[in-house]
């Protein structure tokens, strides 16, 4: 077993020269579960749909079902159409958190830091670990075996090994399922540059469409490309695409409870006059973390994550955040780090519009308790487990993942799902957002 | 169900709702909770594996879910309710 990397500490600014991420993404998450659950529906064509009817959406399909051209974020009544004798599964979320949370559990034997994406992908910071290039494809072996040894040779993972988070996303659905693929520092170029833009993480139709139309079809194109023109068109999302195609990224790692900001508190104020002045932002943003503060202690919630917002007299906005090391309610805690950022992030000459301040990482002050347990105590690992699952239903609710369906239907056609600039908080429903990353955005997964 | 089968779609056909209270033989070990027998309709059935658990909250109380294989291969899930202390037989798969 490797060492846990107690030394980690985020630090935000600070990009991630030498960092060593995997991304773990199970394979056909939920069709696998139900397929672990009764093992003769193996190398069956299997959706998990929720109960069938009119409307429903295929949440997952196994592989043998996408040999018929099923996908997830498809009608049921498509999939039907595809291979009328489908197995249709109503599924059972319960389970699917139950599974997810014991992987995490799996994850953290090897670091501290991991960060759920998904309710069936996660983040691992290895940097610092005993986990290192010359062995990294082992460690993830010894993980696939851990995963092996607690559910049965039917739930498999991919594990896609980089310099950073975008590079194990991307190359972790390179060899689906259950394969490892590794791409060093340097490798990048070598590897996407001559695959078509749609194939970057994050690069929904929207945009594919609006790059194409200014001749950038592959992501060494997009790389390529001159930055300012990019910025034009897309404001400072360009500037993420550039980087995005050069393979770069520097967005930590965030681990657990900071990476499910279920619910967030935050006001904004657009100023009445456009301003240069600092001291002027300052003071809305006073009075901002006052109002802030005040809300979470009449509805009882603590924080951890405290991000500041600005946008600017063209438009433009940025949002960086920072978490501190316990949770707070107090607006000088709120105030101080939000002023920080804006010391750190605003630049002169930049007139700005607009300040916010949003605190997120909440728990209600009757969990702190119990979170705080979670946390630090390392034995009783099954009444931890527990604690957290609960912790989920009570942020998320019941019925969470029928909601989360709904968004990710929107989001593979209305919804343009161009990356958030590094630092934005992330969608509540992130955790528990599902599709498979093969189904979706890198359709040229097995 | 018509309703259903309007689109030439079966909800998991397979899959049978049963839901009848049954008598469980369970084994309690380092925090966890097996069952190894249950009794269903006068017939004895033993677990050969279980092969899914998993829980849900109903206020303070819990469902503890089970996906268990029976020695004949076949497919049953039984939930354990924490508030009744009773053992219930959700569903079977009638192919097994
Ligand atoms: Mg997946």
């Amino acid at each position: 077993m490797l060492a846990r990397g107690a030394h980690h500490k985020l630090s935000p600014g600070k990009t991630g020269a030498h960092k060593l991420i995997f991304h773990i993404d199970m394979d056909a998450f939920f069709a696998s579960v139900e397929v672990m659950c009764r093992p003769k529906l193996k190398g069956k064509p299997v959706i998990v749909s929720g109960k069938p009817a009119a409307r429903s959406v295929v949440a997952a399909a196994s592989y043998a079902a996408r040999e018929y051209g099923i996908r997830s974020g498809m009608s049921t009544v498509e999939a039907f159409r595809r291979c009328p004798h489908v197995i249709a599964v109503s599924g059972s979320p319960g389970q699917y958190i139950y599974v997810s949370l014991e992987l995490l559990r799996i994850y953290k034997e090897h670091s501290t830091i991991v960060e759920p994406y998904s309710i069936d992908e996660a983040f691992v910071d290895m940097t610092g670990t005993e986990c290192t290039w010359e062995n990294c494809k082992d460690v993830a072996g010894e993980i696939k075996a851990k995963i092996r040894k607690r559910f049965g040779p039917n739930l498999t993972a991919s594990i896609g090994i980089g310099p950073n988070k975008l590079i194990a996303k991307m190359c972790g659905s390179m060899d689906k399922p259950d394969g490892v693929t590794v791409i060093r520092p340097g490798e990048f170029g070598g590897v996407f540059n001559g695959l078509a833009v749609s194939r970057m993480w994050g690069i929904g139709a929207k945009t594919e469409i609006a790059l194409n139309l200014m001749g950038v079809a592959t992501i060494g194109d997009l790389a390529n490309f001159p930055v300012a023109m990019l910025r034009r068109r897309f404001g400072i999302t360009g500037e993420v695409l550039h980087l995005m195609a050069c393979g770069q990224d520097d967005t930590p790692v965030t681990p657990y409870f900071e990476g499910m900001p279920v619910k967030s508190m935050g006001h904004e104020h657009t100023l009445p006059e456009d301003t240069w002045d600092i001291m002027e932002a300052e003071k809305v943003l006073l009075r901002l973390c006052d109002q802030v503060a005040r809300r979470m202690r009449k509805k009882q919630y603590l924080g951890n994550v405290i991000s500041m917002r600005l946008r600017f007299a063209d438009f433009d906005s940025i949002s960086r955040q920072r978490k501190i090391k316990y949770y707070t309610d107090e607006e000088r805690t709120l105030y101080k780090v939000a002023r920080g950022l804006l010391h750190q992030y605003w630049r002169p000459g930049q007139a700005i519009r607009l300040v916010g301040v949003n605190c997120t990482g909440l728990i209600k002050v009757r969990e702190w308790h119990q979170v705080d347990l979670f946390m630090q105590r390392e034995e009783d690992a099954y009444r931890k487990l527990l604690s957290a699952i609960d912790a989920i239903r009570d942020k998320f609710g019941e019925h969470a993942i029928t909601r989360a369906r709904l968004i990710t239907h929107d989001a593979s056609g209305d919804i343009d799902d161009v990356p958030l600039p590094p630092g934005l908080s992330s969608s509540p429903f992130d955790m528990l957002r599902y599709q498979d990353a093969d189904d979706h955005i890198h359709t040229g997964g097995k | 169900m018509y309703a259903d089968n309007f689109y030439g779609m079966d909800a998991d056909a397979m899959i049978q709702d049963i839901n009848e209270s049954i008598t469980v033989l369970i084994k309690f070990s380092g925090g966890h909770l097996d069952p190894l027998r249950f009794k269903w309709k006068n017939r004895v059935f033993d677990v050969d594996r279980v092969t899914g658990k998993w829980e849900e909250r109903e206020g303070q109380f819990k469902l503890h879910h089970f996906a268990v294989i029976t020695r004949e291969e076949d497919y049953y899930e039984l939930i354990y309710n924490t508030r009744t202390m009773d053992w219930l037989l959700s569903k079977t798969d009638l192919e097994g």
